[in-house]
C-alpha cells in the first residue's frame, strides 16, 4: 500500500490537490470575513461593515481590489469619506495598472482555476468604482480630482469596446453611463470651465435623451445643492454550466424619488430620473475570452476522466501497476480540471442598481431634506433624511445617500460626528 | 503517453498551481502613474534649470538669496487623480530635492498647509524644511501637472507635462519657467 502512495502520478496528484487547497485556505478565511462585512452592510450597518472590511482591505491577495471596493462603498454609506477615499484609491491604483495578474497567475487561471486570478471586476464594476471615487472627491469639494476620476470612469468602459468600429462601440458602452458626463459637466462648472461643462452636458443628452432635462448647463449653474442618491442592488452573477449569467432584476422599472425640503415637496419633476441601470450595464459584458478557456478546461477534464477510466481498466486487465496508477492519476486530474472549470462568480455585491442626481436651489441657511424611494421588494418606502444641512452662499453643498433597507437613513449635520458610526 | 510525460505534465501543472499563489495584487503590474524616479528627474532638471537661468542669477545678485515657497501641485491630469496627501508629499519632496543643491542662493520653504499637514502625519525621513512663519517668502514655485491619457483595449498611455514656474508674490511676474515631459505606456495583458 505504501508503495502505491509513493508512485509519482499519485504523489503528484496529491501534491497538486494540496497546493490548490493551500492556495484557497487563507483566502477562504478572509472571504468569510468579507462576507460578514457585506452582510453587515446589507443589514443597514455600513459602520460595522467598515470595521470588518478595513483590515481585509490591506491584504494584497486576489480579493484586494474587491475588498477595497466593498470597504469604499460601506464607508461612503457610513459617511466616512476619508476611509472611502483611501479604499477607492487603492482599488483605483490597481485597476489602472496593466499586467496585475502576472504570467504565472494567468497560467494558473487558464489551466487550473480562475478564482486564483486577482479580481479586477467587470467593466461596469470598474466604471462604478471610478465614479464613486469621483463622488467622494466631489463631496469633499476637490473638483480637480473628481474630474479626473469621472474621466477615468469613462475610460474603463472604453477599454472593453470592440475592435471593429471603435467609435460606435464607445458610444454603445457610454450610452448606459451618461451620468459620468453629467457629473463631469457639473464639475467643470465648479472649476470655472463653462465651455467644457457644456460639451459634457451635450454629450450626455446625445447619449441618453431621457436625461436631457438633467443635462442642462443652466440648471446646474443655477443650483447650489446636489443630492446623489443610490438605490437598489446591482446585478447578481450566477454560474450557468461553464458560463456566467446575471440574475434578472426584481423589476424592470426604476422608481422616482420623492424629495421634500423643509416639509414641502421639491419641484424636481423630470429631473429625478434614474441615470443608470447596472443590470443593463452588466449585460453588455465583454470580457468573455476566459469563458472559452473555462469551456476547454471542462471538456479536457471530462476527456481525461474518460481516458483515465480506459487506462485504469487496461492496467488492471494486464495487471500492470504503473498503467493502472496512470489511469487513476488521469481520473484525479480530470476531476480536478472539471471541478475547477466552475466560473469565478466573485463580484462587488454592493453596487447600486441606479443613481439619482437631484440638483436643488436652496436659500443660504439650514435645511432639512427628506428623500423617499420604494423598497426594492415592495415593502413600503425607504427614507433618507438629511437634517440641519448648512447651505452657504456661493458654495456647493453635495450630499450622498445610499438608500438601503434596514439602514437608519438619518444624517444630522447638527450632531458631532460619531467616531464609531460616522456622521 | 509515457509515464515520464505524465510525470512532466503533472509537475508543470503543480508548478503552475504553486506559482499561481505567488505575486500580490500590489507587487505586479505596470502603471502609467508618475513615479518617484520621475519626480527626482523632474526636480534635478528644475534645480539645474533655475540655477542656470540668467534672470534668476541677476535677481540673486541684486537681492541676495531668494526665499521661495513651494505651492501645492495643481492637478490638471486627464483621467487621473492626485490625492491631497500624495500631492503634499510630492510638494515636500520637490522642496527637499531642490534644497539638495546647496548653492546658498535659495531658501526653499513648504507652503503652510503642506508643512502642517505633513508635520501632523509625522512622516519619518521627510525633511520639512523651515517653518513657514520663520521665513517670509517673496517668490512662489508653482507646479501644474497636465496629461493626455488614453485607455483602450490595448493598454493605457499617458503623456505628462509638468509646468513649473517661479513667480514673484509681490507683482506676479514670472522669473523662470520650465516644462518636464514624460510619456508612459502600460500594455494590457490577457486578464486585465
Amino acid at each position: 500500500m505504501l508503495r502505491l502512495v509513493l508512485k509519482p502520478p499519485l504523489l503528484l496528484l496529491v501534491l497538486t490537490l494540496a497546493t490548490l487547497a493551500g492556495i484557497g485556505c487563507a483566502s477562504n478565511r478572509n472571504e468569510r470575513a468579507a462576507q460578514r462585512g457585506v452582510s453587515a452592510y446589507f443589514a443597514g450597518r455600513p459602520d460595522l461593515a467598515v470595521e470588518i472590511l478595513e483590515p481585509l482591505s490591506h491584504e494584497p491577495d486576489r480579493n484586494y481590489v474587491l475588498n477595497n471596493l466593498r470597504l469604499g462603498q460601506a464607508a461612503l454609506a457610513a459617511g466616512d469619506l476619508v476611509t472611502a477615499e483611501n479604499a477607492y484609491y487603492r482599488a483605483y491604483e490597481t485597476l489602472n495598472a496593466a499586467g496585475v495578474n502576472n504570467q504565472a497567475r494567468t497560467a494558473a487561471t487558464v489551466l487550473f482555476n480562475e478564482r486564483v486570478r486577482i479580481w479586477l471586476g467587470e467593466p461596469y464594476e470598474r466604471a462604478i468604482a471610478n465614479l464613486h471615487l469621483g463622488i467622494v472627491y466631489y463631496l469633499q469639494g476637490d473638483y480637480n480630482n473628481a474630474r479626473g476620476a469621472f474621466e477615468n470612469a469613462l475610460f474603463k468602459l472604453r477599454r472593453y469596446a470592440g475592435d471593429e468600429d471603435a467609435e460606435a462601440n464607445y458610444e454603445e458602452q457610454e450610452s448606459t453611463f451618461a451620468i459620468a458626463y453629467i457629473l463631469l459637466g457639473r464639475t467643470w462648472q465648479r472649476l470655472g470651465r463653462e465651455d467644457l461643462a457644456q460639451q459634457n452636458f451635450d454629450r450626455a443628452s446625445e447619449l441618453d435623451p431621457s436625461l436631457r432635462a438633467l443635462a442642462d448647463s443652466e440648471l446646474h449653474a443655477g443650483t447650489n445643492v446636489l443630492l446623489i442618491l443610490e438605490w437598489g442592488t446591482g446585478p447578481q452573477k450566477l454560474p450557468e454550466g461553464s458560463g456566467i449569467v446575471f440574475a434578472a432584476a426584481s423589476s424592470p422599472l426604476l422608481p422616482q424619488p420623492r424629495v421634500v425640503v423643509n416639509g414641502r415637496p421639491a419641484g424636481i419633476g423630470e429631473l429625478a430620473v434614474p441615470t443608470i441601470d447596472t443590470h443593463l450595464m452588466a449585460r453588455q459584458r465583454r470580457w468573455q475570452t476566459i469563458d472559452t478557456y473555462r469551456a476547454i478546461r471542462e471538456v479536457t477534464g471530462k476527456g481525461m476522466m474518460v481516458g483515465g477510466v480506459i487506462v485504469l481498466d487496461q492496467g488492471m486487465r494486464r495487471r500492470n501497476e504503473d498503467t493502472a496508477l496512470l489511469g487513476a492519476a488521469l481520473i484525479g486530474l480530470g476531476a480536478l480540471l472539471d471541478a475547477s472549470s466552475a466560473p469565478d462568480t466573485r463580484q462587488w455585491e454592493m453596487v447600486p442598481r441606479t443613481i439619482y442626481l437631484v440638483p436643488l436651489s436652496l436659500e443660504p441657511g439650514v435645511h432639512d431634506i427628506r428623500v423617499a424611494l420604494p423598497h426594492p421588494y415592495g415593502y413600503g418606502d425607504l427614507v433618507q433624511e438629511f437634517r440641519n444641512v448648512e447651505v452657504g452662499s456661493g458654495r456647493e453643498t453635495a450630499l450622498y445617500g445610499r438608500i438601503l433597507p434596514g439602514h437608519a437613513g438619518v444624517i444630522d449635520f447638527a450632531l458631532p460626528p460619531d467616531p464609531v458610526r460616522g456622521p | 503517453m509515457s509515464l515520464r510525460c505524465q510525470f512532466c505534465m503533472a509537475l508543470l501543472l503543480t508548478a503552475a498551481g504553486l506559482v499561481g499563489g505567488c505575486g500580490t495584487a500590489v507587487g505586479s503590474g505596470t502603471s502609467t502613474a508618475l513615479s518617484g524616479d520621475d519626480l527626482e528627474a523632474m526636480a534635478d532638471q528644475m534645480a539645474s534649470g533655475i540655477l542656470a537661468s540668467p534672470e534668476v542669477q541677476r535677481v540673486v545678485r541684486e537681492q541676495g538669496p531668494l526665499r521661495v515657497v513651494v505651492l501645492p501641485v495643481e492637478n490638471q491630469l486627464t483621467g487621473e487623480v492626485l490625492p491631497r496627501g500624495q500631492a503634499m508629499a510630492f510638494t515636500a519632496s520637490v522642496r527637499t530635492l531642490l534644497s539638495r543643491a546647496r548653492t546658498g542662493n535659495f531658501v526653499w520653504v513648504n507652503n503652510r498647509d503642506t508643512f502642517y499637514a505633513l508635520r501632523a502625519r509625522e512622516l519619518e525621513g521627510m525633511d520639512l524644511g523651515p517653518a513657514p512663519e520663520a521665513v517670509n517668502p517673496e517668490w512662489a514655485l508653482h507646479a501644474t501637472f497636465r496629461s493626455l491619457a488614453d485607455d483602450d483595449k490595448r493598454g493605457r498611455s499617458a503623456f505628462y507635462q509638468a509646468v513649473f514656474s517661479l513667480t514673484s508674490l509681490d507683482n506676479r511676474t514670472v522669473l523662470w519657467t520650465d516644462v518636464y515631459n514624460v510619456k508612459k505606456t502600460a500594455v494590457k495583458s490577457f486578464l486585465d
